[in-house]
């Protein structure tokens, strides 16, 4: 029988954590299965998030990785502080609220959800310095168009700004935006440190990758290829996904002060900003996931 | 393989005529429809998806607000009187207008970051004025079109900012790389059009004196604010590349409506409908290349390119003029962001680990790319200036082909003299 | 064609062209008005860049429609003129054939595309992701009405006008 290689597209460079992750799981799987099942990687050559996932429910692409799902469910996790750490979101995302969030995307995109990979953190990039938060006020910071994002970004009284990914360098360059609130990774990799002084270490709000595979894709393999896929993915996105992101925020830190000096990465107390931020997130867990799924959220 | 038969289709198509816009679109359903003869078939949803995804993007919208704000300018008056102050400045040298055509895209080339808001923005103003001077349609589009080449390369640039973060190389440092480059472009530019201004016995400008001259410089002091306007928009932090073309537009109307009171509604409306068509007719165009960048990206072109190279040779000078031929010949019939995407993270460690500075060959690469704009039968820069200066695509190529030949000379200069583009980085930035 | 029906293509052509410069008079003041919001008032509408984007994409293909059906277009005549006739309607008949079925492979391929985006929410804009991929099927529609409008002209014995007498007829 011939080998199964599905079509597996994300956004992002190749270079990138979701990327090389997906090169290892790929190469778990061939090793697993004697060649029967491997991914090719399509790494930011077929378009942007929104494109990819669309085409995954049509049936052009069958694994898709990304932030962008545009369901109010997966965004809301981007309100900083929502998850206290990437363990807790990992067992939020196992329980009830992970199912009740990947069954909008069945519904909504004819998509199984493998699971989430922690990616790191986001964090705020400044033009110039703050001492706390709330220095943030009525500063216009450029952010992607997510609802956790856009919340967090108003609770401190920025303005949400919005600019096209690739006109960010300019825009900060030039002053049209006072920052940027994006994944440090990406955020790095743009360099948008040669042009935005500062960068914030506390998290602001954590990046959760969705690995969708399509439900054809999904059921056009046999049960012990389905059953090899979701325990590898499981097994690897401890190691190969959260812990990397989290080894590679202080590489991507230092390489911020190593370009503006030391008093570049500005370190807030971070003690108290999960309490202030609580009541907003309640409300966005309860409106969104119904009463008491900020309770349920507390208690994993 | 099935993509050498598409690409020989496409060529047929072309060249029987066909409109671009469909011999692209026909010629990629037929690799979608051969494709499900094999192994893994491509879905042919992604065709019609592709469509959309390829004209949903802001960046675009700087075409129709430059190619409208050009078409206020030439209804209110505004462009005469810009042209006769650039005109007594520099069109008595050999070479006239072009020259003024070829010194306005540089000025813009510090200004946008891309070579087709510039053909729009220069080109809508200055070809009918050329026109009317007695240059043909023909070439008055052709030198605009070579000139505009240089706005990616002068910084901004949105292709080297792409560049930046595709490759992981610094963008400033792509920046300062480009500015050196850029003039010798400008220069090269600027040579060919006084040789051929001799050459062919070319209108030039009477030489203005006194009284007439000052009339002219006062006379163009307003509109040349629409330029610094978008600097000052740059430098104080207004607006985004896309954003100053609104802004153009909203200063070319107060200037034709209100101080010249040239500009009827009439006048107003007409300039809308006919920016507004030119740009529906290059985005269709737009739209089905979108699908070929695709469709070569699902059949593997990099990593084929990659193989053919190293099996040809591992000298990094032979490698640099295969890469140089190979993405002019990808060129004539891809857009320049889905060859990058596709060649970048192939070519960059290929030829990094050669020991070729990659700030060196990411200026040589734009460079090739933004050519690619001027080679028919697929180029963006092409098509916006035939609908401009309303000729046939292939009349602008012949008219600007001496042109491109000099940028193409530029080229090669730059691929092996990387010390012209290196030396300012290295100054001031390592 | 007689004068009255040639009278009232020319007002068709102008209307059609009218709305789509409308559409960019909008989008273009749509920018302006959200640079304006963000510099003077330090409060940019979140829609800024989506909605203008959004009218771009109608304008584009709804206008590559009309203009297709009025005769604008982009291509290379230099080769085809010099075919005698008989062999050039062949040819030509053949290529608005193959351009037909590309355009009904479009549109039947639109359905699943419209019926997913159907279910999705800009956030930005508050509108379902169907509109921006409406615009397309219907620019075939038109395409479509263009391409049977050749073909006819063809079967009766004419050839395809050349870029530049299509330019000058308009
Ligand atoms: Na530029
Ligand atoms: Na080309």
């Amino acid at each position: 029988q011939a080998p199964t290689i599905l079509r597996y597209a994300n956004a992002g460079a190749p270079t990138s954590i979701s990327n090389q992750f997906n090169e290892k799981l790929s190469a778990a799987l061939k090793a697993k299965t004697d060649d029967a099942l491997s991914l090719e990687i399509f790494a930011g050559s077929l378009g942007g998030e929104q494109k990819l996932l669309n085409s995954l429910a049509l049936g052009s692409v069958d694994i898709y990785n990304g932030a962008y799902t545009g369901t109010r469910e997966f965004d809301a996790l981007y309100s900083p502080y929502f998850f206290k750490d990437g363990q807790q979101a990992k067992r939020v995302m196992e329980g009830e609220i992970g199912q009740k969030a990947s069954a909008v995307l069945e519904d909504r995109y004819n998509g199984r959800l493998l699971g989430v990979g922690r990616l790191g953190s986001f964090n705020l990039m400044l033009k110039e310095p703050i001492s706390s938060l709330s220095d943030i006020k009525g500063r216009k910071i450029r952010s992607a168009q997510i609802e956790g994002c856009l919340e967090g970004l108003s609770f401190f009284g920025a303005v949400p700004t919005p600019i096209p990914f690739n006109e960010i360098y300019l825009a900060l360059q030039q002053g049209i935006v006072d920052g940027v609130l994006t994944a440090l990774n990406p955020g790095v990799t743009s360099k948008f440190y040669e042009v935005c002084k500062y960068v914030v270490s506390a998290d602001f709000g954590l990046a959760l990758d969705k690995e969708v595979i399509s439900s054809a894709a999904w059921g056009g393999l046999p049960e012990e290829e389905q059953n090899i896929l979701q325990s590898t993915f499981d097994e690897l996105e401890g190691p190969e996904y959260y812990e990397v992101g989290l080894a590679q925020k202080s590489k991507d830190l230092d390489a911020w002060a190593g370009a503006n000096g030391p008093d570049s990465v500005i370190d807030l107390p971070t003690d108290g900003l999960a309490e202030e931020l609580a009541p907003l997130n309640k409300r966005l867990a309860d409106e969104i996931y119904g009463p008491g799924a900020w309770d349920m959220i507390q208690a994993a | 393989m099935l993509l050498a038969v598409v690409i020989v289709l496409l060529f047929i198509f072309v060249f029987l005529g066909m409109d671009i816009a469909f011999a692209v679109g026909v010629a990629s359903l037929a690799f979608i429809g051969l494709s499900q003869f094999e192994a893994r078939p491509i879905n042919p949803v992604l065709f019609v998806q592709e469509l959309t995804a390829g004209v949903d993007s802001f960046s675009l919208l700087a075409i129709p607000m430059f190619i409208f704000a050009g078409e206020l300018m030439t209804k209110s008056g505004v462009t005469r009187r810009l042209i006769s102050l650039a005109s007594s400045l520099v069109g008595h040298r050999p070479g006239g207008l072009a020259n003024v055509g070829i010194t306005g895209n540089l000025f813009m080339a510090g200004i946008s970051g891309s070579a087709i808001a510039d053909t729009a923005a220069i080109g809508t103003v200055l070809v009918p004025e050329m026109k009317q001077r007695g240059y043909t349609a023909r070439y008055a589009a052709g030198v605009i079109s070579a000139a505009a080449c240089v706005a990616p390369i002068i910084p901004p640039s949105i292709m080297f900012i792409l560049l930046g973060s595709i490759a992981n190389i610094s963008v400033g440092e792509l920046f300062i790389a480009g500015i050196l480059p850029g003039f010798v472009m400008f220069l090269a530019l600027i040579a060919m059009s006084g040789f051929l201004a001799r050459r062919r016995g070319l209108p030039v400008e009477e030489k203005l004196t006194g009284p007439a001259r000052r009339a002219a410089i006062y006379g163009g002091l307003l509109p040349l604010g629409a330029p610094i306007l978008i600097v000052a928009c740059k430098v104080f932090g207004i607006a985004t590349p896309t954003e100053s073309a609104a802004i153009v537009v909203l200063y070319t109307l107060v200037l034709g409506a209100l101080v010249y009171r040239d500009l009827s509604l009439t006048g107003f409306f007409n300039a809308a409908i006919s920016a507004a068509m030119t740009t529906a007719v290059v985005m269709m165009t737009v739209a089905t290349s979108q699908i070929f960048g695709s469709l070569a990206v699902l059949a593997g072109l990099g990593r084929v390119l990659t193989d053919t190279i190293l099996s040809i040779s591992d000298n990094p000078y032979v490698i640099l003029m295969l890469v140089n031929v190979g993405l002019l010949v990808l060129g004539t019939i891809m857009e320049p962001l889905p060859l990058m995407l596709i060649l970048v993270p192939i070519l960059f460690p290929l030829l990094g680990g050669l020991g070729i500075d990659p700030i060196h060959f990411g200026l040589v690469m734009v460079l090739n790319l933004v050519l690619g704009g001027v080679t028919p039968p697929i180029g963006l820069n092409l098509f916006v200036m035939a609908r401009v200066a309303k000729i046939g695509v292939m009349d602008v190529f012949l008219g600007g082909w001496p042109y491109y030949l000099v940028l193409f000379g530029v080229l090669l200069f730059l691929t092996y003299v990387p010390w012209v583009t290196l030396v300012l980085p290295t100054l001031l930035m390592r | 064609m007689g004068k009255e029906s040639g009278r009232r293509l020319t007002w068709l052509r102008y209307g059609a062209g009218l709305v789509c410069g409308l559409v960019l008079i909008t989008f273009t003041g749509l920018v302006l008005y959200s640079v304006a919001m963000r510099y003077f008032f330090h409060a940019p509408p979140i829609w800024g860049e989506d909605i203008p984007k959004l009218l771009f994409v109608w304008m584009s293909f709804i206008g590559a429609g009309f203009a297709y059906l009025f005769g604008f277009n982009i291509r290379m005549t230099v080769l085809i003129d010099k075919v005698p006739r008989n062999p050039r309607r062949v040819i030509e008949f053949v290529m608005h054939l193959s351009i037909v079925a590309m355009l009904l492979v479009i549109l039947w391929y639109s359905q699943p595309i419209l019926k997913l985006t159907a279910r999705n929410t800009v956030l930005s804009t508050g509108l379902k992701d169907i509109w921006t991929y409406l615009p397309l099927p219907i620019a075939c529609v038109l395409l479509l009405a263009n391409e049977v409008w050749r073909l006819y002209r063809i079967a009766r014995g004419e050839v395809d006008r050349s870029g530049q007498e299509a330019d000058d007829a308009l």
